[in-house]
């Protein structure tokens, strides 16, 4: 099992989708653990800069992506690397067992995902 | 008073408490459960079984959805095993073994379930921490909304918004025994009583 990382654009431009599978890959500061099965941070890198980085996709620095900016801030979608919608409860348990993980907020279109 | 005035006073005591416990509601926290968690413990050898049932009294108000030993890094665990409908988590470490319900086999108010077990080989039965979660909606917040502490999402306990209690689990044994802290074993302590 993997999942699809989302990168929401600010507004406007095309959303990207990052794919991170393999066991513990590095993709956009994303570290993945295969026998866990969830996304989780990978202390080499970090999800974004404290002034943007991958997720500051427009490059303007501007807020909603203003926690992202930490390295504990991500945004998943629910659709797996085989474009299989996870259901909202299986999704959760897989990041709310990672060690890292805190909190898992629905932000409506895509689940916002808090690491310790 | 005009009573333009009380019209509008009486609007706002119609709908200030609704919009106030809206906001409330919005963040339902996990410990609505009455959990209750006994162990049993199997010697083989030098390998101890930990098997675990969880209980939810009948005055619970959330089914129990997640259960978590808390116990020490060192500790080697093996045959992890879940009940059905439950996927255990955890590495060949301890510190963080437990169980999640990713479908609706959860423990609902008023209900037992077995079959939490798994086996350990480097360590003595000792009093660990557990965690348990009660099954509550995500919160949901507007994109870049969202908080990196969330009160009473983040702030419960160290490990969720559920509950953390005690229960008997494996930890290393001491290197040097020391009376004091036999209480803290109850494997030795009962050893030592015979």
């Amino acid at each position: 099992m993997s999942l699809k990382i989302t990168v929401l654009p600010i507004s406007g431009g095309a959303k990207r989708d990052v794919v991170a599978k393999g066991a513990w890959g590095c993709v956009y500061g994303f570290g993945w653990s295969k026998d866990v099965g969830c996304v989780r941070l990978d202390s080499d890198c970090h999800m974004s800069l404290i002034c943007g980085g991958p997720f500051d996709t427009e490059n303007n620095w501007n807020t909603p992506h203003q926690t992202h900016r930490e390295g504990i801030n991500a945004d998943i979608d629910d659709v797996d690397a085989n474009g299989r919608r996870i259901p909202p409860k299986e999704l959760r348990d897989w990041v709310t067992n990672d060690p890292f993980s805190g909190a898992f907020l629905n932000e409506r279109n895509h689940y916002h995902v808090t690491f310790r | 008073m005009n009573t333009r005035w009380i019209f509008i006073f009486e609007v706002l005591l119609t709908f200030i408490p609704g919009i106030m416990s809206a906001q409330e509601d919005s963040v339902i926290p996990g410990n609505r459960i009455a959990e209750q968690v006994s162990a049993v413990i199997n010697k083989r050898d030098e390998a101890y079984t930990y098997s675990y049932t969880v209980s939810n009294g009948v005055r619970a108000e959330q089914s129990i959805w997640q259960f978590r030993l808390i116990l020490p890094e060192s500790v080697q665990v093996s045959n992890q095993e879940a009940p059905n409908g439950w996927r255990g988590h955890g590495g060949p470490y301890g510190d963080r073994i437990g169980w999640g319900s990713p479908s609706d086999a959860d423990v609902s108010p008023g209900s037992s379930l077995g079959g939490f077990s798994f086996t350990t080989t480097n360590s003595l039965p000792a009093i660990v921490p557990y965690y348990a979660e009660g099954y509550a909606p995500a919160p949901t917040f507007e994109e870049g909304m969202a908080e990196d502490s969330i009160p009473g999402y983040t702030d419960l306990t160290p490990y969720g918004p559920g509950v953390v209690g005690k229960t008997v689990g494996p930890i290393p044994p001491p290197l040097v025994i020391h009376c004091c802290e036999f209480s803290r074993h109850p494997h030795i302590l009962q050893a030592s009583m015979r």
